[in-house]
């Protein structure tokens, strides 16, 4: 799993490619854990993900309890895959979800 | 003949018969009383004629006397003189007139020296008493006279009195006479002389003669000691005949008696004899059918009458039975035969008020209440009719729900599976139920409904299909039997109950896992060997109260053992005797047919049952399921198995597994994905949470099947971890926001949505957790 920072001012763009999986998602924890001080807004950039599991909806989770209390979170890009995935167990109102165009 | 009128007929004519009877009876004896009293009338007839005879002869003999005592008188006195003598024979004469004559006469030279011949003789000349003084000159010579020489012989001492024979005298009156005398004695009693008295016997005859009770009747008068007859009074033998011998008379015998009978000329005659003083006698015959002439007469007329006033009545009693009753019935009857070949319309009319017209009036009646009945029972019967017909279609309905082709499962060569049901009535409560739960594991369920009818058949179908429900949910039978019951108790108002036995058979291991709900447990025979009862925990029946807890019990099934599952209809089933099949029956029926495959078996065990029952009814609903386990699954070709650690870290290893499987077909990308989500997320389960107290290996086996038709992939999980079933673990609540949000049981709820089934089971002390997911 590769995860890309890019800052801007308060805003953080993070894009990620690959699984998020049982495996990958610890790793990401951390990551929003570290970076998200002081971010208002963060835009997590889904065009690389394939694949979201329960472990990875749950740093999703965490991170969007994060945000709700500094500032706001969206998620682009994400695949139909990756939708029906959101759907399923809910977070689909959760997020804020962009769909790619087209 | 039994009709009413015969009967009558037969009454009237048995009562006129005895009727009759009596007065026929009655009128026999007054005419036998009329006859005695006719014969008594003659007799009193002839008894005054006797006595007046009787009488004349008496004082004739005493005249006959009182003359010889005054001749002695005359003989003994000294005066002698002729003048005594004729005052002494006419004095005599004047006080009686019985005799016509009568004189005392003395023997020659007795009175008087040198006067040869003294008597004096009196005799009624027409006018007056007048002496005949011829006799003791004229030539008629007395003393040679044949009645002097008779009476002197006779008379042999004083006062006796002689009769001579009947004779006519020829110095008189030329008649019939008899003369009587007695002897004159002087005082030496030396005859001297004798009285006579002479006795004319025509005034007798004439009294003889006229003694006629009938116009036919005849008498005789005869001097019996002297054979004489005095007179024969017959008609057509010459009148008065005389001095004919009796032994000429044909009829007079020595058997002739007073009220005797006999038969002259043919005629039949009533004899009535007297004898008299002197020896003489009177027969007075009367004939027989003169004497009864009138009374016959009368008896004929007395019969002739009661015949025809007897048939007359009883021409008019049958008449009148006849018009009053047996017409009337008749008429009934016709009327009745005509109601009963179905014309409710007909009316009955009699025109009198007796029981008959009541009669009439219930018939009438009668046919009113059934003409309504029958409206009545038209309506209740298309009622029934229509109720019938959906009962059919409710029997269908049942019927049809149960399975029915068998073999169900004809690619599936690991079982073989047979069951029957048959309704005691329309609809009943028993059921079965057999199918695939997955493609390793076999459902079977038997039970019985505490009822019959349809509200049991409804139970059933909510049961059944409970049943089902949560077995298709991959419950383990005890599982399942606690959420049937309680749900089952949540709606049982009518407090019916079920019992059950559920077991579910993996194909794959022959591990048969089965929970008990108050059934009759089954029959199990392993190969090779005889039926025997499976020992199986009671346990409560289904829907009989909330909150039970169901045991499930496990049993190996090797290949070729078989169970027998049956309700209690089968070992209830009774004879004729009422007599019950009883289980020692039935473990008879299934030894004799244990070589049998399942549907032998049952056909053979239900012949043996309908032999027993031998055409008594069936009571109860006969359902039988029998179960033989073949060959245990093959692995087939395209499993593969895996074995890793229980860690996150093979989780890669997984899923490359599953993945390089998933390449042979040609699943879309999605399904790819939801396969590899429910996998990842059960893996990490596993890895995360069963071994948490364990130490050393915790191997974890993933095993893999693609199967066709329809494609599908199986995935089964097994570790030897703590038993957890996590599809008892509650659904997430989705629909809450970020901060409710419970990050935990998420991954087994995406793998649950992720694939079609999830099945868990614990068996041989590892959780089997498997999912199926179609591939198309």
């Amino acid at each position: 799993m590769e995860i890309e920072k890019n800052y801007d001012g308060s805003s953080l763009l993070i894009a990620l490619t690959g699984r998020l999986d049982t495996l990958s998602a610890p790793e990401l924890d951390v990551v929003i854990k570290t970076a998200l001080i002081g971010v208002k807004s963060l835009v997590l950039d889904f065009s690389g993900v394939d694949y979201v599991s329960s472990a990875g909806l749950r740093v999703l989770l965490s991170a969007q309890k994060m945000m709700n209390k500094q500032g706001k979170m969206l998620i682009r890009n994400v695949s139909r895959d990756i939708q029906e995935v959101f759907r399923m167990t809910g977070f689909d109102s959760i997020f804020t979800i962009e769909t790619p165009a087209g | 003949m039994k009709t009413i009128r015969s009967k009558i007929l037969f009454v009237t004519l048995a009562l006129v018969v005895l009727l009759g009877s009596v007065i026929l009876f009655l009128t026999i004896t007054t005419y036998e009383r009329y006859k005695r009293l006719q014969v008594s009338d003659c007799r009193s007839l002839v008894d005054s004629s006797s006595a007046l005879i009787n009488k004349t002869i008496l004082q004739l003999e005493g005249n006959a006397r009182d003359l010889a005592l005054m001749g002695e008188v005359y003989y003994q006195s000294r005066i002698r003189t002729p003048s005594l003598g004729e005052h002494i024979v006419i004095r005599n004469f004047e006080n009686q007139r019985l005799a016509i004559g009568g004189g005392i006469w003395f023997e020659p030279y007795s009175v008087e020296q040198g006067r040869e011949r003294v008597c004096f003789y009196a005799f009624d000349n027409g006018e007056k008493v007048v002496l005949d003084p011829n006799f003791e000159s004229t030539a008629y010579y007395y003393p040679l006279q044949s009645w002097y020489t008779t009476i002197k012989k006779g008379a042999t001492e004083k006062g006796k009195v002689v009769w001579t024979a009947p004779y006519v005298d020829e110095a008189g009156t030329h008649t019939l006479m008899m003369t009587l005398g007695a002897a004159i004695h002087d005082r030496n009693g030396r005859f001297v002389g004798m009285s006579t008295v002479d006795w004319e016997l025509d005034a007798i005859n004439r009294s003889v003669s006229a003694v006629r009770p009938t116009p036919n009747s005849f008498a005789l008068f005869a001097d019996q000691g002297n054979d004489f007859i005095l007179v024969l009074s017959e008609k057509g033998v010459k009148e008065k005949v005389t001095g004919l011998s009796l032994k000429t008379i044909p009829w007079f015998n020595e058997d002739l008696r007073d009220g005797g009978e006999i038969v002259h000329n043919g005629v039949k005659y009533l004899t009535f004899f007297r004898t008299l003083a002197n020896n003489m006698i009177i027969v007075v015959n009367v004939p027989e059918d003169e004497l009864f002439r009138d009374i016959n007469e009368n008896l004929r007329n007395t019969v002739i009458v009661l015949l025809v006033v007897g048939a007359l009545i009883a021409i008019l009693t049958y008449w009148l039975l006849h018009r009053f009753i047996s017409r009337p019935i008749a008429y009934l009857s016709a009327k009745a035969a005509q109601i009963g070949a179905g014309d409710l319309h007909t009316s009955i009319s009699l025109d009198t008020e007796d029981e008959l017209a009541s009669l009439a009036a219930s018939f009438n009646k009668m046919t009113v209440d059934i003409r309504e009945h029958i409206q009545n029972l038209r309506t209740i019967t298309a009622e029934k009719e229509r109720i019938a017909t959906e009962l059919d279609v409710a029997r269908e309905i049942q019927a049809s729900m149960l399975p029915s082709v068998f073999p169900p499962f004809p690619e599936r060569h690991e079982f073989d599976i047979y069951a029957t049901m048959e309704s005691a009535k329309e609809v009943g409560g028993d059921f079965y139920d057999l199918y695939l739960i997955d493609d390793d594991h076999l459902a079977v369920v038997i039970g019985d409904v505490s009822d019959k009818g349809i509200p049991a058949a409804l139970f059933m179908v909510i049961t059944k299909t409970l049943i089902q429900n949560y077995a298709y949910l991959g419950f383990s039978v005890s599982e399942i039997f606690s959420r049937v019951n309680n749900r089952l108790c949540e709606s049982n108002e009518v407090g019916m109950f079920v019992t059950a036995f559920m077991g579910i058979l993996n194909v794959r291991t022959g591990l048969f896992s089965y929970v008990n709900a108050g059934h009759n447990p089954p029959f199990v025979r392993r190969a090779g060997g005889q039926f025997e009862k499976l020992d199986v925990r009671p346990g409560f029946v289904l829907a009989g109260m909330e909150d039970i807890v169901y045991h499930a019990e496990r049993l190996e099934m090797a290949e070729g053992d078989c169970i027998f599952m049956y309700t209690d209809g089968v070992t209830e089933a009774s004879n004729p005797e009422m007599v019950f099949f009883e289980e020692n029956r039935l473990e008879k029926a299934l030894a004799s047919h244990a070589s049998e495959d399942m549907t032998g078996l049952l056909h053979g065990v239900r012949q043996d049952l309908d032999a027993f029952a031998a055409g008594a009814a069936q009571h109860d609903d006969i359902t039988m399921l029998g179960l033989a386990f073949l060959a245990k699954k093959t692995q087939g070709d395209r499993m593969k198995e895996v074995i890793v650690p229980a860690s996150v870290d093979a989780l890669p290893r997984v899923l490359s597994f599953v993945g390089r499987e998933l390449d042979s077909s040609d699943c879309s990308m999605k399904i790819r994905l939801q396969l590899e989500i429910a996998v990842e997320e059960i893996f990490a389960n596993i890895a995360y949470h069963a071994y948490q107290d364990a130490e050393g290996e915790r191997p974890v086996v993933v095993q893999m099947a693609i199967h066709p038709d329809p494609i599908r992939a199986d995935v089964c999980f097994k570790d030897r971890g703590t038993p957890y079933n996590p599809l008892r673990q509650p659904d997430p609540d989705i629909t809450l926001s970020a901060e409710e949000r419970d990050p935990g049981g998420l991954g087994v709820y995406m793998a649950k949505k992720s694939v079609d089934r999830m099945a868990y089971e614990y068996f041989d002390g590892q959780n089997v957790l498997t999912i199926t997911k179609y591939l198309l």
